[in-house]
C-alpha cells in the first residue's frame, strides 16, 4: 500500500505533456500558416 | 494545484497571447482589418431592390434563421432580376420553383444567378439546405403581374 502511494506521488504523465505540446505546435503551425496567408495578401 | 496543469495552463495562455498579439499586430501595424461580416455593409442591410434598365432589376437577398430578407417580391411580367444572395449565419439554399434557379446562401459570400420571369403568377422560392428547426418555414415567394409600376418588396 504505502509503495503505491509513493509510486503515485512519483508519476509524471510525460505522455500526456508531450501530446499536449505537439497540440500547442499544431495549433502554431495551422494558424501562422493561415495569418502568413492573410499577411501575404494584404 | 498539480505542476503538469500549471503547465498547462501557462501553455494555453501564453498561446492566446500570441494569437492575439499576432491580431493586433496585423490590424496596427499592417492595416489588415480583422474579418467582418458581408451582411454588415450595404447593399445587404436592408432588402434592397432597384431597377438597372427597361425591365431589369438588382435584388439583394439576404437569408436567415429562418427567412429571407425580403420574404415577398412583387415584379412586373418580362423582368430579369440579377439575383445576389448570401447568408447571415449559417449555410442556407434557395431554389425558385418553376425557375432553373438552384443557389447556396453562404456566410461570408455572395452567389449571383439571373432569372427572367415571361409568365404571370407566385413562384416560391424556399430553403432548400436543412438549416434547423424552422427550416420548413423559410419561404418566401416572387409575385409577378402585368402592369405593376413600382416593384415592391416586403419582409
Amino acid at each position: 500500500m504505502g509503495n503505491e502511494e509513493e509510486n503515485a506521488e512519483e508519476f509524471v504523465p510525460r505522455g500526456a505533456m508531450a501530446f499536449f505540446i505537439v497540440l500547442m505546435i499544431l495549433f502554431l503551425v495551422i494558424y501562422f500558416a493561415m495569418y502568413f496567408e492573410m499577411l501575404g495578401r494584404g | 494545484m498539480d505542476k503538469s496543469e500549471k503547465l498547462a495552463l501557462t501553455l494555453s495562455g501564453a498561446l492566446l497571447l500570441i494569437f492575439f498579439s499576432a491580431i493586433i499586430y496585423a490590424s496596427a501595424v499592417k492595416d489588415i482589418d480583422v474579418p467582418t461580416c458581408i451582411t454588415d455593409f450595404d447593399p445587404f442591410l436592408t432588402d434592397t431592390l432597384f431597377q438597372t434598365g427597361p425591365d431589369t432589376y438588382e435584388l439583394q437577398m439576404v437569408a436567415r434563421m429562418w427567412a429571407f430578407q425580403p420574404s415577398t417580391v412583387r415584379l412586373p411580367k418580362g423582368s430579369t432580376v440579377d439575383l445576389y444572395v448570401t447568408s447571415q449565419d449559417i449555410i442556407h439554399g434557395f431554389k425558385i420553383e418553376r425557375k432553373n434557379v438552384n443557389l447556396m446562401a453562404v456566410p461570408g459570400a455572395i452567389n449571383y444567378m439571373q432569372v427572367t420571369f415571361n409568365e404571370e403568377g407566385e413562384y416560391m422560392f424556399a430553403c432548400h439546405e436543412f438549416c434547423g428547426a424552422a427550416h420548413h418555414t423559410m419561404a418566401g415567394r416572387f409575385i409577378i403581374e402585368a402592369g405593376i409600376d413600382e416593384p415592391e418588396t416586403e419582409d
